[in-house]
């Protein structure tokens, strides 16, 4: 530990998810050397435990595999699951500011402290952005343009695809919504799901609401073949929170890589808590706690500080460190995709939970003139039966305490219902808003560390889109062939778990954290990566996104290294 | 007095009764018996007498109770403590679990028997292969 | 072509073909009756955990199987590019310990370490002697007396072949009969038109099977040295780990002239070998469809049946394994129960014209569901059965 203290390394990342870890391992690879500062536990060893954790509990949440006793560095996944949070002061991970807040819900979205980070349980999705979601205000005149553009970024989105690990249909993504791809994915698709064979016969090709209705498969970090030494997707159908056998990517791939060129070394259990400048804005120091809440600092001076901890972390670091903020915009323009759903019960059978939980979706309404107006979104087809809205458990209750049912008559209305269920899901891009933002609480967290506070309102330009995808939806399964719809009450929507926007990218330093590299306008030698400096949310799944402006930055940080490496 | 013995058949015997499914596992049934007994003691005991002494099953609204909330546990390995019966009981109320329950091993959970009624596996652990979701369930 | 070296005219190449058409297929049904052997229900004596892997290891190997299927499908496309039909033909299990150029004849084995060692022999990259790997992990030598070692090596006679002969005289096949995944559950399979789509076919081929240098470590060798290798460590750390159903090894159901009859274990019990049978039949109506989806040009038509096709094998062909495994093979075998045989009866091509081609079809199903329900009726057998007949029925060419 203290050779690894005293040891001066080139870059300083802190936090080891997706953008983090694929960092290092650029980095390394050509030989920079690299500390990769992370406040959880590395468990790569304990997968299996961690599966059989998910099996064992009751509370099956995105964070239930992962629960341990003690867990040092807190976080809104393990948080949720911990016993004894009923105290108020302590009820949330997060601290909210709700006074003003016109729908039911509080921001739900949540994140994960552990080596390898959130991918460990992410869905997996990873559609790009395409060309419109970079000049929304040109175009639609809401929101902001991105400083870069769609094509700034294709080649790296091609690398991006190509280091998770993506499953694909090249031929039916190029240039759809303007989205040209230069290169096809580096796996072929993953197959769809038995209800999305129903739902190709009876709708592709027609149109709703004006527009084509195409039913694409899902571009996936899933393999469809063995990839990296890892196996093709068995469909063990746990996606989140946990993949068994880790053909779901998670960002361990990439610290594994990246340890393994010699260049990188890892703290783990490592909470970095502060950031330190001098008068000339250079970053020299920067300290964390470890686990008996020691103390520790890092001299930084001779080297470049990468942010890689997430859209929320990142801010109450920064915050915490009064770092960085000249703009006074670090902690604004939070973002996440407001999502609502339509359920139904199939006439045919459609038999959910085999597979990943979603295969395709529909992504037609991801742009066009009503953005002017109201978010566009794009639809998820679910292979999980009502998804949250309804568990087989639910169901299974309901038939036993409603209907009193037991013995066979039980188990054949269990099937006849639950291998009926449907969900479609609409995710609305949610535009920069400084009010939507994150700062500090005086509430301190389990180490001493002032929690983040969030305020989360959503506007009329979802509210309106959601009543326009739920009738899109409905039409959708009218042609299906369905019974029982239902949906959510308007000011029911949940989140999405993309968490975005919070040290947001841009020209003018007045008016943006960072420049299209990550480089924060304030101090040169720290650089930010991560969905955080998203301009705008887009309808797209943040990550790979996030992935290709994070290896943009490191070939900017290696003089075009990669790409010319590619080429 | 019955002896455990006797008492961890009956219930077995019970179960699949309820259920009306012959291969239940005996290794997850003895260790359900033993946390109903930990956890609803003689009502537990006394439903397994009648049962076994030929009083209908059904008769009093707390052995239906804990009927129910036995095929609950067989379907889905979630248990029911009793703090908790009401509300699982209320038909006006979405049913939340409150208290985080884990057991002791994911067994239970693997022979949920909604995962067979729905012809589907336990989330988590694997259907098969590569795209077998593709096709209608083989079972 | 035993005689020879090298591939120089259409015919050498056709040969070549059906030679790899025969491994392939012959592969497939080794490595699906290897994943079929393991242990995958949750009521069998692994503990959790172990279950896990071997879960994982039958996928994977289920997984090979599948691209075996996809290069068998491949060089359907292959040979009817060059004017010729696709071939489903191969000798029976177990074969005859010199039918191919492998040292180790392709057979119907359990999982075991000795399966492992020798489904990594048929997937030796290029770089490894298969001498020296068989004298090192089984202790055998043999003569070396033929052309090929290897199924790369086959691959890489046949692209040598393709390249001496003009384009324009070799590739005379009619174009619309290629199929494209489409028609077939194969989003890798490439149409074959020309010199380059056809060396594209056989590079993928190559490539899955041994891996290429970059790629290695997602190669069908890659895979099996991974299971391999787990399996030794968990035995070392469970001794009485054992992952595998107890079943019989190179069953059969008649003593057919063309199979090595000293390695065959005859089934013996009489619903076993009526269901065995039964398994064999729809298997060779399912290879027989397939072939006729690639010899026709009515793609519409033909996609269903393609469909219907490979949707037997989930659904109809591995529910009927499982039901085997768990009936008894015979008293000869003890307590050992049995397993398919992937016989192949002789039988006709089905035409490629589709009026005629539904008419066998349909004719032939109706005597299979037939002879399935004499059987339902006859035995009390494991809910397996019932399940893959229901299901049979379910879906219509
Ligand atoms: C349920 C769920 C499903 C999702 N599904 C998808 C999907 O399908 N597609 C998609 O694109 N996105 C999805 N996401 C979002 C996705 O998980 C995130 O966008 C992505 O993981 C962000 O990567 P990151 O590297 O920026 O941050 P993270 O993965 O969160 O990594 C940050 C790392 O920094 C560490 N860290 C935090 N604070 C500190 C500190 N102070 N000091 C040191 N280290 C620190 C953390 O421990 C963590 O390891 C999903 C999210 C959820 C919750
Ligand atoms: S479906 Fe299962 S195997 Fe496939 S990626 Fe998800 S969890 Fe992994």
């Amino acid at each position: 530990m203290d050779k690894i203290k005293n040891k001066k390394y080139d870059y300083i990342i802190v936090g080891s998810g997706i953008c983090g870890s694929i960092a290092a391992y650029f980095l390394a690879k050509f030989n920079k050397t690299v500390l990769l500062l992370e406040a959880g536990e590395t468990r790569d060893k304990d997968r299996i435990e961690m599966s059989g954790r998910y099996a064992r509990t009751s509370r099956k949440t995105p964070g239930s595999p992962y629960v341990k006793e003690n867990q040092f560095a807190d976080s809104p996944d393990f948080h949720e699951n911990i016993k004894n949070n009923n105290s108020e002061k302590n009820k949330n991970f997060y601290v909210f500011d709700i006074e003003n807040n016109k729908f039911k819900n509080v921001f739900k979205s949540t994140y994960q402290r552990i080596t390898g980070g959130s991918t460990w349980h992410w869905l997996g999705n990873v559609p790009r952005f395409i060309p419109s979601d970079f000049k929304m205000n040109s175009i639609y005149r809401v929101g902001k343009d991105w400083p870069i553009t769609y094509h700034d970024l294709e080649t790296y989105y091609c690398i991006a695809e190509n280091e998770i690990g993506v499953s694909g249909n090249h031929e039916k993504w190029n240039k759809y919504l303007g989205a040209y791809r230069s290169k096809s994915f580096p796996m072929s698709e993953i197959w769809e799901c038995y209800a999305d064979t129903l739902f190709i016969k009876k709708v592709d090709g027609k149109s709703i609401n004006g527009k084509e209705i195409r039913i694409l498969p899902t571009p996936q970090a899933r393999n469809s073949e063995n990839y990296d030494g890892r196996p093709a997707c068995a469909g063990n159908s746990s996606c989140v929170p946990i993949c068994p056998i880790q053909a779901k990517y998670d960002a361990t791939v990439h610290i594994k890589k990246a340890l393994k060129t010699g260049n990188v070394d890892i703290i783990d259990n490592a909470v970095v808590n502060k950031l330190i400048e001098n008068e000339n804005k250079e970053i020299i120091a920067l300290s964390y706690l470890t686990l008996n809440n020691n103390k520790v600092e890092i001299d930084t001076k001779t080297a470049k500080v990468i942010l890689a901890a997430n859209s929320i972390e990142i801010p109450r670091l920064l915050l915490n460190s009064g770092i960085a903020n000249s703009s006074d915009q670090v902690g604004r323009n939070l973002m996440d995709h407001a999502q609502g759903y339509v359920t139904a019960l199939t006439n045919e059978k459609i038999y959910p939970f085999r597979g990943p939980l979603t295969t395709s979706g529909i992504d037609a309404f991801r742009d066009g003139e009503q953005r002017k107006e109201l978010s566009a979104f794009r639809i998820s087809i679910g292979n999980d039966g009502w998804g949250r809205i309804k568990s087989p458990n639910a169901v299974v209750r309901e038939l036993i305490i409603k209907e009193n049912l037991l013995g066979s008559k039980l188990y054949n209305a269990v099937e006849e219902k639950v291998t009926r269920m449907i969900r479609m899901s609409y995710s609305t891009e949610v535009l920069p808003n400084k009010n939507n933002r994150v700062t500090l609480s005086d509430i301190k967290d389990n180490i001493g560390i002032r929690k983040p506070k969030i305020s989360f309102n959503i506007s009329k330009y979802n509210a309106d889109a959601f009543e326009v995808a739920k009738e899109v939806c409905t039409k959708i399964f009218n042609e299906v062939g369905v019974s029982e719809l239902s949906t959510n009450d308007n000011r029911d929507y949940s989140g999405a778990g993309h968490i975005m926007g919070t040290t947001c990218m841009g020209n003018d330093p007045e008016k943006s954290v960072v420049n299209d590299y990550g480089n924060s306008h304030d101090n040169h030698n720290l650089y930010i990566i991560g969905p955080s400096v998203f301009t705008t949310s887009g309808t797209a799944n943040p990550t790979l996104t996030a992935v290709a402006l994070t290896i943009r930055t490191i070939d900017h940080l290696l003089n075009n290294k990669i790409t010319k490496n590619e080429v | 007095m019955l002896s455990k013995k006797e008492l961890l058949k009956i219930f077995y015997k019970l179960s699949i009764e309820l259920v009306d499914i012959k291969d239940l596992k005996l290794e997850v049934s003895n260790y359900y018996f033993e946390l109903l007994l930990n956890e609803y003691g003689d009502d537990f005991i006394s439903l397994l007498n009648n049962n076994y002494f030929g009083k209908k099953a059904k008769s009093t609204s707390s052995e239906r109770k804990l009927n129910g909330l036995i095929i609950y546990l067989w379907y889905t390995s979630e248990f029911i403590t009793r703090s908790e019966l009401d509300s699982f009981f209320d038909v006006s109320d979405d049913f939340n679990k409150q208290n985080e329950f884990v057991h002791s091993s994911p067994v239970p959970y693997y022979n949920g028997l909604v995962w067979k009624a729905i012809r589907a596996h336990p989330l988590g652990l694997t259907g098969g292969y590569f795209g077998y979701w593709k096709y209608k369930p083989e079972n | 072509m035993k005689y020879k070296h090298k591939a120089e005219t259409r015919s050498d190449i056709l040969t070549l073909l059906c030679e790899a058409s025969e491994i392939e297929h012959g592969l497939a049904c080794s490595y699906l009756f290897t994943a079929f052997s393991l242990k995958c229900e949750v009521d069998e004596s692994l503990k959790w955990e172990q279950l896990h892997m071997v879960k994982k290891w039958a996928a994977q190997i289920f997984f090979v199987a599948s691209e075996e299927m996809l290069h068998l499908a491949q060089v359907w496309n292959l040979l009817t590019a060059i004017g010729g039909t696709p071939y489903y033909a191969r000798p029976n299990f177990p074969l005859n310990a010199k039918y191919y150029h492998f040292d180790i004849p392709i057979s119907l084995n359990p999982f075991s370490v000795s399966t492992m060692k020798r489904f990594k022999m048929y997937e030796l990259p290029r770089t490894i002697n298969e001498k020296d790997y068989v004298k090192t992990e089984f202790g055998l030598s043999f003569e070396d007396s033929y052309d090929y070692k290897t199924v790369g090596d086959l691959y890489a006679m046949i692209k040598e072949g393709i390249k001496s002969i003009p384009e324009e005289k070799l590739f005379i096949g009619d174009k619309d009969i290629q199929i494209g995944s489409d028609v077939i559950d194969f989003p890798d399979i490439i149409k074959v038109t020309d010199r380059k789509t056809s060396l594209e076919a056989i590079d993928q081929i190559m490539e899955q099977g041994e891996g290429t240098e970059i790629d290695e470590e997602n190669s069908h060798y890659w895979i099996f040295s991974q299971i391999l290798s787990e399996f030794e460590q968990e035995i070392v750390n469970d001794n009485s780990f054992n992952p595998v159903k107890n079943i019989i090894e190179n069953p059969v159901v008649f003593n057919k002239g063309d199979i090595d009859i000293n390695n065959a274990n005859i089934l013996q019990n009489e619903s076993a070998i009526l269901i065995s049978d039964l398994f064999d039949d729809l298997y060779v109506l399912m290879m027989q469809i397939l072939q006729h989806v690639f010899l026709t040009s009515n793609k519409k038509k033909s996609r269903e049946l393609g469909k219907f096709a490979i949707h037997m094998m989930p659904i109809v062909i591995k529910p009927l394994a499982d039901c085997l495994s768990k009936i008894p093979a015979g008293s000869l075998y003890k307590n050992k129960t049995a397993s398919p045989s992937f016989t192949i009866n002789r039988h006709v091509q089905i035409p490629s014209n589709y009026d005629i081609a539904i008419i066998l079809i349909n004719e032939r199903l109706a005597h299979l569901i037939e002879r399935s329900e004499f059987i339902s009726k006859k035995y009390d057998l494991p809910e397996e059965f019932y399940k893959a007949i229901k299901s049979l029925k379910s879906i219509k060419p």
